[in-house]
């Protein structure tokens, strides 16, 4: 008789116990569904928003070895010859430090730093920091990157901005 | 370094279920061969445990709910194997070993895996040679020609074929991923003869497994795969009805020619005209499945054993007969779970050919579930293919180990580059 109730209690157990793997699976999924796309905490204190874009490196010198990489962004991005920077550049044409992308107000935005050769947006030279868009393309000396919002790689209309005059 | 706590808490609680489940085929009937269904839950609980804080230390970052969702689902299997047939319990035990040993070595060696993108054409010569190979050297099990006799064990190289065949797909596709997708905004564009070469050889490639091994579930699951995997690289709809015409087409012309498959859509019409002969099986599955109710006789309580092959093809009526609806239901959410975090995996990998393979391996384990439980329960026609990681059969339970590990390796490398 005790051997049958233990017998019928295991067997509940048996049953429940699938739903309770569920359960918690689901539990850590839709944790793990909140934790997407919202804001956290970077280096330098900036905030950005998680894994929200890269460039696309559309060409590069034959030995740079970069051509047709992609490389993410973080809230601040320095390109130039400089090995400190988060993108190293080595090439003449190239200053040390010579533009930087940095993340501010919800978008990114790209600075030349006193470059000698200048930083081209869309085919234009840039004098004061501006918003990159989707698509956009940005030329340093023989580079050229096209910014990628996430995977939604859709041509934008190459309207002129201010700053890029 | 990255935690691996949920995966472990999710590991216990599949241990547990297992062992709840041993216990209680142990309680009823004591014996040796009842012990194994326990011996089974330790060993996966063991090695898992042990994988999870290997991985780790190592500090990769794969995905965390796929092993325990395979070690829970592998343990279902296990009770209810033992449960229907102890004296393949031991075999199933053992395979379990190989394939736990397989989907760890997949993971420590094929960990490069976009190397196989250049392999391609290696890849599908072997897989049509081993599909070839049971043709002339084959033994025949349950109207299918599609083992061959090792000796020792039985191998079904079908299983492996599957695998193969998403491999050179993702690689073909992103290959011709341009072509496929060229026409720009057209919606009746038709590609010319090179981008639908692949699509008249798979449906050559399913006819032939159809005709020649007369396995219609395995050649359903390579044609549908490959729309699968067709409509992740392209998005285009043409491709996914051009194809289930030219299914639909082969098919009628298989029901005509073979007769395999001409008995098998009229059981699935009309079971009951032949309720004590070719019919008696499905009849018996849908009595098991009615008899189990809402919430089932109990485990090891039912009667399911009248449904012949009930510990292959339709292990799944056994489940509802003996948890009934809700056990069912269970185990189809559990399923859905293990897709789910392969689509997951897929979205968030960084390149089209991780996203290929990883949409394709997981569309090819969804495509097995659904297909198989549609034919247990009259859904769709039966076609004799095995319910993944919890039917017996050894060739079926490594490959989806492998396949598991799969994924794990494609978790693995996008979670790395978000670090």
């Amino acid at each position: 008789m005790m051997l049958e109730i233990l017998i019928f209690v295991l067997r509940t157990a048996f049953q429940v116990l699938i739903y309770a793997f569920i359960f918690v699976v689901i539990i850590y999924v839709v944790k793990d569904l909140r934790g997407t796309g919202q804001v956290v905490e970077v280096r330098r204190g900036q905030k950005i928003y998680q894994g929200q874009c890269y460039l696309k490196v559309e060409h590069a010198p034959g030995d740079s070895g970069l051509a047709g990489s992609v490389l993410p962004l973080g809230a601040e991005t320095r390109m130039g010859r400089n090995p400190k920077s988060e993108i190293v550049l080595s090439e003449k044409v190239i200053s040390n430090n010579h533009a930087r992308i940095y993340f501010d107000q919800g978008q990114y935005w790209l600075e030349d730093l006193g470059s000698t050769n200048g930083t081209f947006l869309n085919g234009l030279p840039l004098s004061e920091p501006a918003v990159l868009a989707n698509g956009d393309r940005i030329k340093i000396g023989d580079y050229i990157f096209r910014l990628v919002r996430w995977k939604n790689e859709v041509e934008s209309d190459h309207r002129v901005r201010p700053g890029a005059t | 370094m990255q935690g691996r706590g949920r995966e472990r808490t999710l590991l216990f609680i599949a241990f547990i279920y297992t062992l709840t489940g041993g216990v209680v085929l142990y309680l009823r009937e004591p014996g040796e061969s009842r012990m194994l269904a326990i011996a089974a839950a330790v060993v996966m609980f063991a090695a898992f445990m042990l994988l999870s804080i290997t991985w780790q230390i190592k500090g990769v970052g794969y995905d965390q709910y796929i092993t325990p969702i395979v070690s829970f689902l592998t343990g279902t299997g296990m009770v209810f194997l033992i449960r229907l047939k102890p004296a393949y319990g031991y075999r199933q035990l053992a395979w379990l070993v190989v394939g736990i040993a397989a989907f760890y070595l997949t993971t420590v060696l094929v960990y490069n895996y976009r190397l196989l993108a250049d392999y391609k054409y290696v890849i599908a010569l072997t897989g049509i040679l081993a599909l070839l190979l049971p043709i002339f050297f084959g033994i025949e099990l349950g109207g299918a020609k599609s083992w061959l006799d090792l000796g020792v064990f039985n191998l079904q190289p079908s299983e492996f074929v599957k695998l193969l065949l998403v491999l050179f797909l993702g690689g073909y596709l992103v290959e011709n991923r341009v072509l496929l997708h060229s026409g720009g905004d057209k919606k009746y564009f038709l590609p010319g003869l090179r981008q639908w070469g692949p699509l008249l050889g798979m449906w050559l490639v399913s006819l032939l497994v159809l005709v020649f091994q007369r396995d219609l579930g395995t050649a359903l699951i390579y044609f549908a795969t490959f729309l699968a995997m067709l409509y992740v690289a392209t998005s285009r709809l043409l491709y996914i009805l051009a194809g289930i015409v030219m299914f639909s087409i082969g098919g009628v012309a298989a029901y005509m020619a073979v007769g395999h498959v001409h008995t098998r859509v009229a059981i699935w019409l009309n079971p009951w005209l032949s309720a004590q002969g070719a019919g008696y099986q499905l009849i018996q599955s849908l009595y098991a499945i009615n008899a189990g109710g809402i919430v089932g006789a109990g485990l090891d309580a039912g009667f399911p054993r009248f449904i012949p092959a009930v510990h292959t093809d339709f292990i799944f009526s056994a489940i509802c007969e003996e948890t009934g609806l809700f056990g069912g239901v269970g185990i189809l959410l559990v399923f859905i779970l293990l897709v789910y975090r392969g689509f997951k995996i897929a979205l968030a990998s960084r390149d089209d050919y991780s996203e290929i393979l990883a949409a394709g391996f997981t569309a090819l384990l969804g495509l097995q579930v659904f297909i198989i439980v549609a034919g247990v329960t009259k859904l769709l026609p039966m076609t004799g293919i095995t319910l993944p990681f919890i039917s017996y059969g050894g060739s079926s339970l490594v490959a989806n180990f492998i396949l598991a590990g799969m994924l794990l390796n494609i978790s693995g490398e996008t979670l790395q580059h978000e670090k």
